[in-house]
């Protein structure tokens, strides 16, 4: 995944087809289980008096988070290999390899980050919460958690991408 | 008695506070867990707050080293929207009354 235009009204990424696989294979899995949200720790008449607004609000958000990568998905193209420079193309790079474009506004790259760390917490959830959560050494393909860390560390390796590609360079 | 003034006793409505009310305060705390990635939770500080690099990362090495981190101190309203907030990136984040 690699950061080919940077601009005001967002950025594109080239992405290999192997790696748009993965994020699509990252999305088609079912969700994984989500901790109840709290509003506070120490009042519990505070948490009760306000919780359902907060469950409401975070279950319409996530609808919106679904559909953005649903229009996000539908919006990468196909570019083929070139090697001549896209017009226009800035550091780090240009697309002279085939892969497919992912268009991110600022908007839809913070939809993206939340929908690949709910990807991360569903998994880590579904394992049982590990601490840390590092995969065992003797984590075997057949495993019944393998789906499971393979998440974690798929959604974890995209966002890492995205925060360095388009924060720290 | 001589040279002394007797002053009129000023009429006191019962019940009445001439002090202005204060709204209630509330912090915002963001708690640690072994899950959300040091990188995301400054990039979320930057988003939610506006704060600059150096802040956010502050803060979340706060969370990091000592449990969790007061993040704003204010009225319900506004500690409420940033908890919302921050919980739409999965953070954990809540609202305590300010001691």
């Amino acid at each position: 995944m690699r950061l080919l235009r940077r601009d005001d009204s967002g950025a594109s990424w080239l992405l290999t087809p192997g790696e748009r696989e993965l994020l699509l294979a990252l999305f088609s899995r079912p969700e994984g289980p989500r901790s109840s949200a709290r509003l506070s720790r120490t009042s519990e008449d505070l948490d009760a008096r306000a919780r359902s607004e907060l469950v409401g609000e975070l279950e319409g958000h996530r609808a919106h988070v679904r559909a953005r990568l649903e229009a996000m998905f539908r919006t990468m193209h196909e570019v083929p290999a070139s090697p001549v420079a896209e017009p226009g193309a800035a550091s780090p790079g240009s697309a002279s390899e085939p892969g497919w474009i992912l268009p991110l506004s600022a908007h839809d790259r913070e939809c993206l980050l939340q929908a690949l760390n709910e990807r991360r917490l569903g998994a880590w959830e579904a394992l049982g919460r590990p601490d840390p959560p590092e995969i065992p050494d003797t984590l075997s393909p057949a495993s019944p958690d393998f789906l499971d860390w393979w998440t974690l560390v798929i959604a974890s390796r995209f966002q890492g991408r995205i925060l360095s590609g388009e924060f720290q360079e | 008695m001589p040279g002394t003034i007797e002053l009129p006793m000023p009429e006191v409505e019962v019940g009445s506070d001439p002090k202005p009310t204060r709204e209630p305060e509330y912090v915002v705390i963001v708690w640690d867990d072994p899950v959300n990635l040091m990188p995301y939770v400054t990039h979320v500080f930057q988003q939610v707050f506006g704060w600059g690099r150096e802040k956010a990362q502050r803060h979340m090495l706060e969370v990091h080293e000592q449990g969790r981190s007061v993040v704003m101190r204010e009225s319900f309203e506004q500690a409420e929207f940033h908890v919302h907030e921050l919980q739409k990136y999965s953070l954990n984040a809540t609202l305590e009354p300010a001691a």
